[in-house]
């Protein structure tokens, strides 16, 4: 079963009062969609918004949808939360062309890269003559935040017309992993392909499986159109407690302890300040099908918020509604931690058409 | 299926000989006086009527008025009453006195064609207040020795007077007086006349005793009262009473069954049944074969099936939704109802077009003796209902509507935690209803119905793992129904019904950027000729036709296909659109022959035909049933089995070119059951059931008719069958509900396998108008499919989890639960009845796992638990 409406999502600060009608607008959601159950009670996870660990935090194209035979430029924000970094992490990008994979599954590039190590794969590839579990790929591998490809000239042709889609495309798809050891081809298991299986892995000196603390494996779709084109949000600033907010100053803030719930500590505002301009027409979204019809359909935006110390209230917040454009009340609240020290925090703004763009700044708590 | 009008007979009570007198189906019935010819019915004769005494209870309480219980008798073939119960209840004990009475009745059977029949009467017991008593004894106060030949005199309130002399032994008696406030005045010779009074109540013998001062200047005379003149005695004045009104009884027949089992739920235990809010619909989840859904869901997984495999009707109408918001509460609101009859499976040929189970609601005629109205209110909705004749036109008419008022609370919370609400969840049905018997042979009746569901919201906190779930969310649906019945019986041997039906479904449904708008104007016509060919040979022929035109367009990203691991988030793949307008066309015939041709035995072959214009295909049914006495007397013992085969036609969304595939063919299903059916006591039956279903050609959705899969187990129903004081069963299914997704897959269990279901639930008549009921429930949790770390997909800003294998590989922990219920009613001065009503849910506010949660890159996951405790309270007053 997916998650729940109702399943927790963060440790952040709340009061149970505040849990029960979250649970309630939670419940009107599942509702809305015809769900089956309203379903509370589980326990607190660590919030999405709280970087402790390896992550990655967004990535982006420079041109969300490209046109065939461009050069995309592919950027990931990866963050490394742990104490220990002995083992620096790395960012690796996975030099296999995916193209067209059938019906536009992700997961169908593992077979190829798992047929690409049992046959050898491309002969002018040095990679795929060493995808074999044990032997360290990543000298072979481009590694940094950075990757560049190139779309086929073909690949809206060779991609099967998809019934239904208002516009033909073509779909690669690339991968990276962030990864605070090396990486290796992982063993599959020969007695059920049916399951599903990752094909690379992150692993120690001793060629020991890093857990997930460690590495995170990212998918990016970089998909090809014609003539649809879709850019980048843009962020024009933040504002903390309704001024703006000096990026590279960032902010400065009393530690906050003696309190029994985290909520208790004074709110810290946070908005990020996103043009109208952004918020695009999403073609051939409209119901009469005419794009500059009233009821033509525009991306939806939001915002992720992440902090290496401290909580919020809210991991994400919608910044435009599809239809009802921009909203009220974007702001997140951040309350301090109970210990001084340093961090980072990062905001990130996405369309829903793959299109993000990210800011960072520091945080000093006295 | 109840059977058309067997007959009507005008009948007269008896004199009063008890304190309670029946309507008694008598001999001077115009169905009696003309010679019966061959296929005539006549209705039950009584011979045997022990009367009934007015209920303690009634006194303690304090009622002194006479009062009517009416009741419905099911009377079996050898003139013994099988089954009683009040309708309407009224409380008071009442009702248990009528119904312990009416279990000592004996009739002459019923007959129809010279062969005595089971038949359902109803009859009425007419309690009148039960007279006092009053006795005593007269004394000399000096000495004591009784003064024989003493004069009582006692005057009633309305100046009635009694008198009567005491013994040798100065005792005295009156039995029979009316309760209330007397003078009582003793006089004797010698003795200064003395009085008093006293309130003698119904029921009781009060109990005086008088010392006479000695008075040696009185002579012996009747003791003078004021203003008195000596009116009859109280008995007297009772035999002066007219007698019961010509009371009408209505004789109707119970069809044995045309499928091999049949399950019936009575207005009493539909409303009652702890744990489901009086919801008719919900008390369907606690019978053998239908495995709990999760939460408030109103999914009706039957015998393993997919809930889209089970059908819904009203009276033989198709509709397209049976709860608000998929499951908060039924779109007909109980009072409407009759009765439910649930199909598990191996059902009639006059079903098809669906491979699961049937449900087919029986909306209740309204009343006929005057105008009645309901008003019922609960946290979640209120609603109201009037029913009765329309002046002398011969019509009766019903109405009724419903709202919920959640939005009232819902808005502000939903507010409070940060949403945008334009319209907070509210949902409305309404029905109307005329209806007229044209003759005894034939009816009409018309009936509209209709339900609407809206929401529409904003949310504002984005989830990690899916933020398409984000930003506004509306949903508007509903339908309406405009639904027309005839029945006649056109001959002795020939009865003819017909139900059409047109509406409207619409669903407006918009997620974001996505959306499904669906508009259909669906047409339905059944029609049904059943005659009796001869001796032991019944056909059924009829017509079922499905006709609705449909606009239909949605934006969605593609779903993926079955065994396949998800796509990913909704934003991580490009939306496909449709856009149609098309008609799902679907005529359908068929014939079924009832044979009884031994004692005991019954066997229904039948055979239904049925096109699908939009995957161009015929599919041809047939189907098998037969039940066996084993012992026709009490107590019944019978074997029952059947085959058949059901085919389902893809749901248009499997067929549609964008979101389904072409060249599909009907699901198809087949159905083997096998049984034994046993009455323990009268009241008390048991039914045990083995069922065996194969699964073929069933569509997965993008690839075919590939799919195959098998569902099998064993059905346990224990069932005290409702009487005035208690109704209750135990249920339990062992079963499993397997799949495979392609040929040479291995067999999986599919999400709708429930190993265990466990059912036991009662409900009991305290007296006093209290009733209490409990259910308690113990049942395998639901197959879920494991999650685990996976990836994190930067076009969706969110963690992809890796799916185990195989799907459904796993199951939450067991459910248990229990529900109570207390209901309280009372009468109402004018002949109305209050009631006030706490069902709780969840008593022991066990946590029981509904799913699985995980944390935003699926590394650690806990069980998200159901519903806690939650106690609903509701009132309702009738008129």
């Amino acid at each position: 079963m997916s998650r729940s409406p109702c399943a927790p999502r963060s440790t952040r600060p709340t009061r149970p009062r505040l849990r029960g009608l979250a649970c309630i607008a939670s419940f009107a959601a599942v509702i809305a969609i015809a769900a089956t159950a309203s379903s509370c009670g589980a326990g607190d996870f660590e919030a999405v918004s709280k970087v402790t660990s390896v992550r990655i935090l967004a990535s982006r194209a420079d041109h969300p949808y490209a046109k065939p035979g461009d050069t995309v430029n592919l950027e990931v924000l990866a963050f490394d939360g742990r104490k220990d970094k002995t083992r620096p992490m790395k960012i690796y990008w996975i030099p296999l062309a995916c193209v067209d994979p059938p019906n536009d599954l992700y997961y169908v590039c593992f077979a190829l890269l798992a047929a690409a190590g049992k046959d050898g794969g491309a002969p002018n590839n040095p990679a795929t003559a060493l995808l074999r579990p044990g032997v360290d790929l990543t000298p072979f591998l481009p590694s940094g935040p950075t990757y560049a490809v190139t779309l086929p000239a073909n690949i809206i042709d060779a991609h099967p017309p998809v019934a239904g889609s208002p516009d033909r495309y073509g779909l690669e798809v690339v991968f990276n992993i962030a990864c605070a050891g090396h990486v290796e081809v992982t063993a599959q298991s020969p007695d059920d392909l049916r399951k599903q299986q990752v094909p690379i892995g992150c692993f120690d000196e001793n060629h020991q499986a890093l857990g997930p603390t460690e590495y995170v494996i990212g998918i990016n779709r970089v998909y090809g159109y014609a003539t649809r084109t879709n850019e980048n949000p843009a962020i024009d600033g933040l504002t903390y407690q309704g001024a703006p907010l000096d990026l590279d100053q960032g902010i400065t803030i009393d530690r906050c302890d003696n309190v029994a719930h985290r909520i208790e500590c004074p709110e810290q505002k946070f908005d990020v300040v996103v043009p109208d301009k952004s918020w695009e027409v999403n073609p051939g979204d409209s119901p009469s099908g005419d794009p500059n019809a009233s009821d033509s359909a525009h991306e939806q935006i939001w915002a992720d918020y992440y902090s290496t110390i401290g909580d919020f209230d809210s991991d994400a917040r919608l910044l435009f509604d599809t239809h009802a454009g921009r909203v009220t009340g974007s702001e997140v609240k951040y309350y301090a931690p109970k210990d001084p020290g340093d961090g980072e925090m990062f905001v990130v703004v996405h369309d829903n058409r793959g299109g993000a763009a990210w800011v960072k700044f520091p945080v000093h708590v006295r | 299926m109840r059977a058309a009008l067997a007959g009507i007979a005008l009948v007269t009570t008896l004199a009063p000989q008890a304190h309670a007198q029946p309507a008694q189906p008598g001999a001077a019935t115009p169905a009696q006086t003309a010679p019966p010819t061959k296929t005539a019915t006549t209705p039950p004769v009584l011979k045997r009527n022990d009367g009934a005494e007015y209920p303690k209870q009634a006194l303690d309480e304090g009622l002194r008025s006479d009062t009517t219980v009416i009741l419905v008798l099911e009377i079996d073939a050898t003139g013994i009453v099988k089954s009683a119960a009040a309708d309407p209840p009224v409380g008071h004990g009442f009702d248990e006195a009528a119904v312990a009475a009416a279990q000592r009745l004996v009739f002459e059977p019923a007959t129809k064609g010279g062969q005595p029949i089971a038949v359902k009467i109803k009859f009425r017991y007419a309690f009148t207040v039960p007279p006092a008593a009053l006795a005593g004894r007269v004394t000399d106060r000096k000495t004591a020795t009784p003064i024989a030949g003493a004069q009582i005199t006692v005057r009633a309130a309305d100046g009635r007077q009694q008198s009567t002399t005491a013994g040798a032994d100065g005792a005295w008696s009156m039995k029979v007086l009316p309760w209330g406030r007397y003078t009582i005045a003793i006089a004797a010779s010698g003795y200064k006349t003395q009085s008093g009074d006293e309130q003698l109540e119904p029921g009781q013998e009060t109990r005086i005793t008088q010392r006479l001062v000695a008075d040696d200047t009185t002579a012996a005379a009747s003791p003078a009262l004021p203003g008195g003149t000596n009116p009859p005695p109280p008995g007297a004045a009772k035999a002066e009473t007219p007698i019961e009104p010509v009371q009408e009884v209505s004789v109707k027949g119970e069809r044995p069954p045309r499928e091999v089992t049949k399950r019936t739920l009575e207005q009493r235990e539909m409303s009652r049944i702890p744990g489901t809010n009086g919801d008719a619909l919900r008390s369907l989840q606690n019978l053998p074969g239908v495995a709990r859904a999760p939460g408030l869901a109103g999914l009706l997984i039957v015998r393993g099936s997919a809930p889209q495999d089970t059908n819904v009707f009203v009276d033989g109408t198709l509709i397209p939704i049976v709860y608000h918001f998929g499951g908060l509460s039924s779109v007909v609101p109980t009072e409407m109802l009759e009765k439910i009859d649930f199909y598990p499976g191996n059902f009639s040929a006059q079903y098809g077009r669906v491979m699961g189970g049937i449900v087919d609601v029986g909306i209740k005629d309204p009343k006929k003796d005057k105008i009645h109205a309901l008003a019922q209110a609960d946290f979640i909705d209120a609603r109201v209902l009037a029913e009765g004749p329309i002046a002398n036109t011969g019509w009766t008419f019903a109405v009724g509507g419903r709202r919920s008022y959640v939005d009232v609370w819902l808005k502000p919370a939903l507010e409070k935690s940060g949403a945008g609400v334009t319209t907070a969840p509210v949902y409305y049905d309404y029905q109307a209803m005329v209806a007229k018997d044209i003759d005894s042979h034939s009816s009409v009746r018309f009936l509209l119905l209709g339900s609407d569901d809206r929401l529409d919201i904003l949310i504002k906190s984005v989830n990690a793992s899916e933020p398409g779930l984000a930003g506004g969310i509306s949903t508007h649906t509903g339908f309406w129904r405009l639904q027309g019945r005839y029945k006649n019986k056109l001959d002795a041997d020939t009865e003819l019904k017909v139900t059409s039906a047109v509406g409207r479904d619409f669903v407006d449904f918009s997620l974001g950027d996505n959306f499904f708008h669906l508009d259909s104007f669906p047409i339905t016509t059944r029609a049904e000729i059943t005659r009796r060919l001869g001796r032991g040979i019944t056909s059924n022929v009829g017509l079922d036709l499905l006709y609705i035109p449909y606009d239909v367009s949605v934006r969605f990203p593609p779903p993926p296909r079955p065994g396949e691991p998800p796509g990913g988030p909704f934003l991580s793949r490009p939306a496909v659109e449709t856009k149609d307008h098309a008609t799902i066309a679907r005529p359908g015939i068929y014939t079924e022959l009832e044979l009884t041709p031994w004692r005991g035995g019954r066997i229904v072959p039948g055979m239904r035909l049925d096109y699908s214009k939009d995957t161009e295909a015929w599919d041809l049914a047939p189907r098998l049933a037969a039940r066996q006495d084993i012992q026709s007397e009490f107590p019944r013992t019978t074997l029952k089995g059947g085959a058949g085969i059901f085919f389902q036609p893809p749901q248009p969304q499997e067929v549609n070119p964008v979101f389904g595939t072409s060249g599909l063919v009907s699901n198809r299903a087949i159905h083997y059951g096998l049984g034994v059916e046993r009455e323990i006591t009268r009241n008390i039956e048991v039914s045990l059931e083995g069922f065996y279903k194969q699964l073929d050609y069933l569509v997965l959705n993008r690839v075919g008719n590939v799919g195959n899969g098998r569902a099998y187990g064993s059905e346990l129903l224990l069932r005290y069958k409702p009487d005035d004081r208690f109704f209750g069963w135990l249920a339990y299914t062992l079963s499993r509900s397997e799949r495979r997704d392609a040929p040479g897959e291995p067999l999986r269990l599919s999400a709708f396998d429930q190993t265990h279901i466990l059912t036991v639930l009662g409900s009991y008549r305290l007296g006093r108008g209290w009733e209490l009921g409990a259910r308690y429930r113990l049942v395998s949790g639901n197959r879920y499919t494991p999650n685990n770390y996976g990836f994190y997909d930067g076009n969706a800003a969110a963690y992809l989890p890796l799916q185990d294998f195989p799907i459904n590989g796993a199951r939450l922990p067991m459910f248990h639960q229990l529900d109570i219920r207390v209901d309280k009613t009372w009468m109402i001065k004018g002949g109305g009845k209050g009631s006030i009503y706490l069902d709780v849910q969840n008593v022991y506010n066990n946590g029981n796992v509904e799913g699985t949660a995980y944390d935003y890159n699926y590394v650690h996951h806990t069980f998200i638990t159901g519903l806690p405790i939650i106690p609903s309270f509701g009132m309702r007053l009738e008129y």
